[in-house]
């Protein structure tokens, strides 16, 4: 009898020898049973367990498992916090930088050459200009 | 997405386990008191912490949280000892109560089992002096060869449960087999 055979021989013996607990013994594993079974909580989603926890909705076997995720919550609120913060500052940047970009386009796109604009003759001709 | 284990679920795996697992805390502690202890706080602890994960993922589960279990009862033994024994030593007489199972478990040389095999497996004596051989076992080669043969855990399954390698397992599962098959030769017992 190889390793194999011997141990699943040995594990029929230690079945039959499970109809042998005493009567005590099978109604405390039973209790025992119930006791851990108490204990369960549905399974839930995060996104579900958010709300309901953001209106106050734990409630009865649904409170320890929704608790075990409860600190999710002040994490998406620091994160939508974070976006919100990032997107006011970045916003007006962003407009800067449009304003920026627009008048690039236009003093390039314009007639007057690019140079004009630093030559200093140039704005004291124009100053002249204008005070004739 | 991985279906996770339903209350039915988790009531009839725990229905379905909850014999051995007791038996397995026996042959470990020795104590029948303890053993239900063991077992009850094994099944909160699946029952309350990992019963939100697929239910063909419990029996690991439940192996590796039994098995950390027993664990404890013999650290807090541990330490139990370690404060009571000093005191204990000073009043005992220096006796050794360490009984071996097997030596004072009743054979009976003339009975039926032990002439004719083939009659003797339905008999409960058997199961008697595998369960009793089982608890002489050291703890590490019992608990690779139940998972391996009674919980019928693969290798790498049984390994995951006592956390080590699947060399590991190989070896205690072979060194309790034969360990258990002297003891029982030993007894009388040829299987």
């Amino acid at each position: 009898m190889n390793e194999q055979e011997f141990g699943r021989t040995l594990a029929g013996h230690l079945n039959r020898g499970l109809t042998q607990i005493n009567r005590d013994a099978l109604d405390r594993l039973g209790q025992a049973r119930e006791r851990a079974l108490a204990a369960y909580q549905e399974p839930v989603d995060v996104p579900e367990m958010a709300l309901s926890a953001g209106h106050g909705m734990l409630s009865g076997r649904g409170r320890a498992r929704k608790g075990r995720y409860a600190y999710l919550l002040p994490i998406l609120l620091l994160l939508a916090a974070l976006t919100f913060a990032f997107y006011w500052q970045s916003a007006p940047l962003d407009d800067n930088i449009d304003d920026v970009a627009d008048i690039d386009a236009r003093l390039l796109g314009g007639d007057l050459p690019i140079q004009a604009y630093l030559d200093t003759s140039m704005d004291s001709w124009l100053e002249n200009s204008a005070d004739q | 997405m991985e279906k996770l284990a339903t209350y039915q679920e988790l009531s009839e795996f725990l229905k379905q386990v909850e014999r051995r697992a007791f038996k397995q805390a026996m042959f470990a502690v020795h104590g029948e008191d303890a053993a239900l202890d063991i077992v009850q706080d094994s099944m909160l602890k699946l029952s309350d912490k990992y019963a939100g994960r697929p239910a063909e993922e419990l029996p690991l589960l439940f192996q590796r949280i039994l098995q950390n279990t027993i664990r404890d009862y013999f650290r807090r033994q541990k330490i139990r000892n370690f404060w009571t024994m000093p005191l204990s030593s000073l009043f005992s007489g220096g006796e050794d109560d360490e009984q071996d199972p097997l030596e004072t478990m009743q054979t009976e040389s003339g009975s039926s089992f032990l002439q004719d095999p083939a009659k003797s497996l339905e008999s409960s004596q058997v199961v008697e002096l595998i369960e009793a051989a089982l608890q002489k076992l050291p703890a590490r080669q019992r608990e690779a060869f139940l998972l391996r043969y009674w919980e019928n855990m693969d290798v790498a399954a049984t390994a995951a449960a006592m956390g080590c390698s699947e060399g590991s397992v190989k070896t205690h599962c072979s060194r309790a087999v034969h360990g258990l098959a002297a003891m029982l030769k030993e007894k009388g017992v040829e299987l």
